[in-house]
């Protein structure tokens, strides 16, 4: 085993993706002189002379030349800085990114990713805070993922540069610096993308999360042991497609689900996992479902505003024990 | 510049192209009116020697990005006219296999990327393709992106300019400065008279060109062809044009007089002009034209001929399987 | 005050009764007397009035449903009084569980049957599947909303109902009771359909049967039969395999039997009377079964209770059933009377006017097919009486007499006795006797 920051993860994925495909590259903003403002790049342009390209502020630039580049036949990775900035190349995205491929009857192939760091970190306040991601889960044609450890960092990222489909990938910038184990080089499962994980095997409560909200899905899980209720706990990792038939089995067994996420609550992506359940398996719900994400608000600057947004397990165990 | 002295191949070649353009929009806008043709079309008539004349310095492999009025943009890259056709009428057999039609029809074979249904969309996938054959693949094709003076106000115009401007990128930005942004006229949302102006700007070259003459687009284009696949980077060609139909095919043009466009069509119609400098014989031209005609008639019998896709087969596509 | 609508118990050995027809709908007016219901038992049905006036509030068993005796199958009150209020027991009929009692008891408010009962989605779909009604459920857990464990725990507590054949038949035919968890008292015909499906069941459950065998059960249809057929079933097969019976056939020279009616019937008919056979052949049973009161006599528990008066059960064809009302202390009767009593049961049968009590007590039963030119048959017995006597069809028939070859009018007796307290000579005596009143008729005054 070895240990790595997710940043690092991710660092590995591209070298690794990097050294076997020439024609990936990447592009985005402060990334080949600073390495990224994350430190998710650094070591890269050094060991990949003139693949990682510093692009002017021009957002509809980076996207869209990442479409043209992808178009043409190269596999772009583009950096959003701030996932908050993913609004300026939205044309790019969905009209462009997401739909080449199906406009064209099949002629075009975008392999394209993605990269957006995103969520609440140094009251970033409302511009550099957000996670965005069920945005995209409502765009047919790109696949929408977001891990919540180093080692899925790395092989999510991995199998997102190796997709022949558009990818975007939420990082969430908390988790950067986040400390986890990952197996001996060669001895990595790989991703594939649409497919959840089993965090913890549990018969009372399944909760699904992905990215940062994971943290909430675990601690909560670890706690309410205690109090004798076996949650089973699953990270989604994609979220477009996703893993469907993992949380309906689960609830299955479970009859309780709890949801969690760090983006804003209201048609957020819990939103499509709580219908989905209540389209697809309501009978074997013995309890409401439960969503936590934020209020609906923009995300506030002062530390005492923004600490009211967020999810904390403690909500989800109090909400958990409510319905039982 | 040097004078360049065209052989009668290369003016019949381009006499083709302008001729099936005019024909095949011909017939779209009679079967469009018709209501043979689903959906929205945009047709580029009086407009045919821009696409033709750039077209004509591009390679094969060289890549294009076009815009809704594209069907001449794909005719002059050498897109084949049946699957056109085919896709225009939403055929199974169509260029994009029925899910892409008028506005989206592509064919990446020839290095036609697309065209798009969005103002001012392909300039950023002009400025990306290029980069990725200068900077990744290592080639020396050139892109170009086609664009209307309407798309000139749009904010993705700064950004590729920018940048391929900063990065010396292969790309060639030929605007058809047509007078009208649907139903608007160039002048009353623009303070510059030329969009060449703006290459200033970017610090690029900026050029004027009669995009009413073939031979004048074509110099032009070959020129920046030239410049873009020896690293000098872009140039920005405006050819000065006039949008003879409507915005689209069933455009009522109450913001103009039908009179002053059809003397405009008259006095600059470019398969005329082509025919004043005497290059080929009249007898020749026609004896084109004819055959464009038939072509065009047997387009047209081969999309109808063709079935629709199965309707199963909607999915397909959205992914790589 | 609201009061409750009950299901009646008619007589003795009334359970339970099924709705046959509400003659009222919820909201309607009703008055004290008025026809409110119709209950069909196992023997009849019977109309039921009303015992108050009000606002007929709530329909509680529907038609087609069962309750047991006592329970409450409706309310009648005042117009917008809450059922609630009137407090008292308000279990739905078809349910008697442990969780239904502590439903009633408990501290959750009474719901009717029609109230929207929150649950979760899985307790409905559990309470389905086990059969439980929702409003039974009493509730502890999540926000006063019936959920998963809440069912379970009613599924569990509830006591399966059997009655005692079933359970004696559950146990040889190896079907589990608690598979009827939907059904209210399984009885004995449940758990023999459990044991041996109906065929076009079989074929829809087994994967291997034909399409050919699954078509031609598809044709066929089936239909939900009466409480009365369902009532004969039960008692038939009851009895069938409660008797280890004999059936012995006697001949009987019918000629003073003829003559005697012949002689009679005018005679009765001026009182409005019409003498048939069955009326002499009852009068002469009566007098041979006080001679053999063994015959007459009961057996059950290993007891055999001879009883003092017989009660002739005559065996009435009703619609698509039978019926055996009995003539009580029918040895005590003149012919006359029997007649007039006969006809009376056979009229009020046929009309549904019936009551219980005609139906209860029988010792002893005659069915005649004679009519429908039977010769010959084997009747079965009506438990738990020990014996039943079949009347067959009178036939004109070449005997020997004297020497000689006469034509007489002959009829068989077919008797079928239970064995276990009727031997063969016991039987065969009685059986005599009957044949001997029949053929010399004047040893009936005696």
């Amino acid at each position: 085993m070895r240990t790595l920051t997710f940043a690092q993860a991710t660092c590995e994925a591209m070298a690794e993706t990097m050294e076997k495909d020439p024609k990936i590259f990447v592009m985005g903003e402060d990334l080949a002189r600073q390495g990224g403002i994350f430190g998710q790049f650094k070591g890269l342009p050094e060991r990949f002379p003139g693949r990682i390209i510093d692009t002017p502020i021009s957002e509809t630039f980076i996207i869209g030349g990442g479409v043209g580049a992808a178009l043409a036949g190269a596999r772009p990775v583009v950096d959003m800085h701030f996932a908050d900035f993913i609004g300026v190349p939205m044309d790019e995205i969905f009209n462009q990114m997401a739909k080449a491929r199906y406009m064209f009857g099949g002629q075009a192939r975008v392999p394209l990713v993605l990269r957006a760091p995103d969520g609440m970190t140094f009251q970033g306040a409302a511009q550099h805070s957000q996670c965005v991601e069920a945005w995209f889960c409502h765009i047919p044609g790109i696949q929408v993922v977001a891990p919540s450890n180093p080692y899925d960092a790395k092989m999510v990222l991995k199998a997102a540069i190796e997709s022949d489909d558009p990818v975007l990938y939420f990082e969430n910038k908390i988790l950067y610096k986040e400390k986890g184990e990952l197996p001996e080089l060669g001895s990595e499962e790989p991703y594939q993308i649409g497919k959840a994980k089993l965090i913890r095997s549990g018969t009372d409560v399944t909760i699904v999360s992905y990215s940062i909200g994971m943290k909430n899905a675990v601690g909560a899980a670890a706690i309410l042991e205690k109090d004798g209720i076996d949650a089973e706990v699953i990270d989604l990792i994609s979220l477009s497609p996703w893993d469907k038939q993992a949380v309906l089995d689960s609830v299955k067994k479970t009859h309780r689900l709890c949801i969690v996420h760090e983006a804003v609550k209201q048609g957020g992506f819990g939103a499509e996992i709580a219908a989905t359940v209540a389209e697809e398996a309501i009978e074997y719900l013995d309890a409401p479902i439960l969503r936590y994400g934020a209020p609906f608000c923009p995300i506030p600057f002062a530390p005492t505003l923004e600490k009211k947004v967020r999810v904390y397990t403690e909500d989800l165990i109090r909400g958990i024990k409510s319905i039982f | 510049m040097e004078k360049i002295v065209y052989s009668k191949e290369q003016a019949r070649e381009l006499y083709e192209k302008m001729a099936t353009i005019r024909y095949f929009e011909a017939c779209i806008k009679h079967d469009s009116l018709a209501g043979e043709i689903p959906g929205f079309v945009h047709l580029y008539i009086g407009e045919e020697a821009i696409a033709t004349g750039v077209c004509a310095a591009l390679r094969q492999d060289d890549m294009i990005e076009s815009t809704h009025r594209g069907h001449g943009h794909c005719i002059a890259k050498g897109a084949d006219v049946n699957r056109m056709m085919a896709e225009i009428y939403g055929k199974e057999t169509g260029l994009c296999q029925g899910r892409g039609g008028s506005m989206h029809i592509a064919d990446f074979s020839i290095g036609m990327l697309g065209a798009n249904g969005v103002v001012g969309g392909g300039y950023n996938l002009a400025a990306g393709a290029a980069l990725a054959n200068k900077a990744v693949l290592k080639n020396d094709k050139v892109s170009v992106v086609f664009f209307g003076d309407g798309a000139s106000n749009r904010g993705t115009f700064h950004e590729a300019m920018n940048v391929a401007s900063a990065w010396k990128l292969p790309v060639i930005f030929v605007n058809e400065m047509n007078c009208w942004a649907s139903t608007t006229p160039y002048r009353a949302t623009c303070n510059v008279e030329n969009i060449s102006d703006r290459a200033k700007g970017y610090h690029i070259p900026g050029v004027i060109v009669d995009g009413q003459d073939v031979f004048a687009v074509y110099e032009a284009a070959k020129a920046a062809v030239e410049r873009a696949r020896s690293g000098e980077g872009p140039t920005l060609i405006e050819a000065k044009t006039y949008r003879i139909e409507g915005h689209f095919v069933g455009d009522p043009e109450l913001y103009r007089k039908k009179e002053e466009t059809l003397k405009i069509f008259q006095d600059t119609d470019p398969l005329r002009i082509f025919r004043q400098k005497k290059i080929l014989p009249d007898a020749e031209c026609n004896e084109i034209e004819a055959r464009c005609e038939e072509a065009i008639r047997k387009a047209k019998e081969y999309a109808l001929s063709c079935s629709y896709p199965d309707a199963e087969s909607f999915m397909k596509y959205v992914y790589v399987d | 005050m609201a009061v409750k609508v009950l299901m009646p118990k008619m007589g003795l050995t009334m359970t339970e009764g099924t709705i046959g027809e509400w003659k009222k709908k919820e909201g309607d007016q009703v008055k004290k007397g008025d026809l409110l219901f119709t209950v069909e038992t196992d023997k009849l049905v019977n109309e039921i009035a009303a015992d108050a006036d009000g606002i007929l509030l709530k329909i509680l068993c529907q038609e087609g449903e069962t309750a047991p005796c006592k329970e409450t199958v409706a309310w009648i009150g005042q117009a917008g009084e809450r059922i609630e209020e009137a407090g008292g027991e308000m279990r739905a009929p078809e349910e008697r569980t442990e969780a239904g009692s502590r439903s009633a008891a408990g501290s959750r408010p009474q719901r009717g049957k029609s109230e929207y009962i929150p649950a979760t989605p899985l307790a409905k779909k559990l309470s389905k599947e086990k059969g439980i009604d929702l409003t039974l459920i009493p509730v502890e857990g999540l926000r006063g909303v019936v959920c998963a464990k809440d069912v379970k725990e009613a599924a569990d507590s509830r006591q399966i109902k059997l009655s005692p054949m079933a359970a004696k038949l559950a146990k040889e035919l190896g079907v589990d009771p608690a598979s009827f968890a939907s059904i209210n008292r399984i009885m004995k015909a449940d758990i023999l359909e459990a044991a041996g499906q109906p065929i076009s069941e079989r074929c829809m459950s087994e994967k291997k049967a034909s399409p050919a065998e699954c078509v031609s059960a598809q044709e066929d249809t089936a239909v939900k039969v009466t409480a009365l057929r369902r009532s004969i079933a039960r008692n038939m097969l009851a009895s069938w395999s409660t008797s280890p019976r004999v059936t012995y056939t006697h001949p009987v020279d019918a000629t003073e039997l003829k003559a005697m009616r012949a002689c009679l019937k005018e005679d009765m008919a001026k009182q409005g009377l019409k003498l048939t056979y069955n009326h002499i052949i009852m009068l002469a049973t009566a007098k041979a079964l006080t001679e053999y009161p063994d015959i007459n006599a009961s057996f059950q528990n290993d007891m055999l209770t001879r009883h003092r008066h017989v009660n002739l059960g005559l065996a009435v064809a009703k619609g698509d059933g039978l019926l055996v009302p009995n003539v009580k202390a029918c040895e005590q009767k003149t012919l006359r009377e029997i007649a007039a009593e006969t006809e009376r049961l056979i009229e009020e049968t046929r009309s549904g006017r019936l009551q219980g009590e005609d139906m209860r007590g029988g010792t002893f039963t005659i069915s005649s097919l004679g009519p429908y030119g039977i010769t010959s048959f084997s009747p079965i017995i009506n438990q738990p009486e020990l014996a039943i006597l079949g009347v067959c069809n009178m036939v004109d028939t070449p005997i020997v007499r004297n020497g000689e070859i006469v034509v007489r009018c002959m009829m068989n007796l077919s008797l079928t006795a239970d064995h276990r307290v009727v031997d063969g000579v016991m039987a065969a005596q009685f059986l005599a006797r009957v044949v001997d009143l029949l053929e010399n008729p004047y040893k009936l005054l005696a």
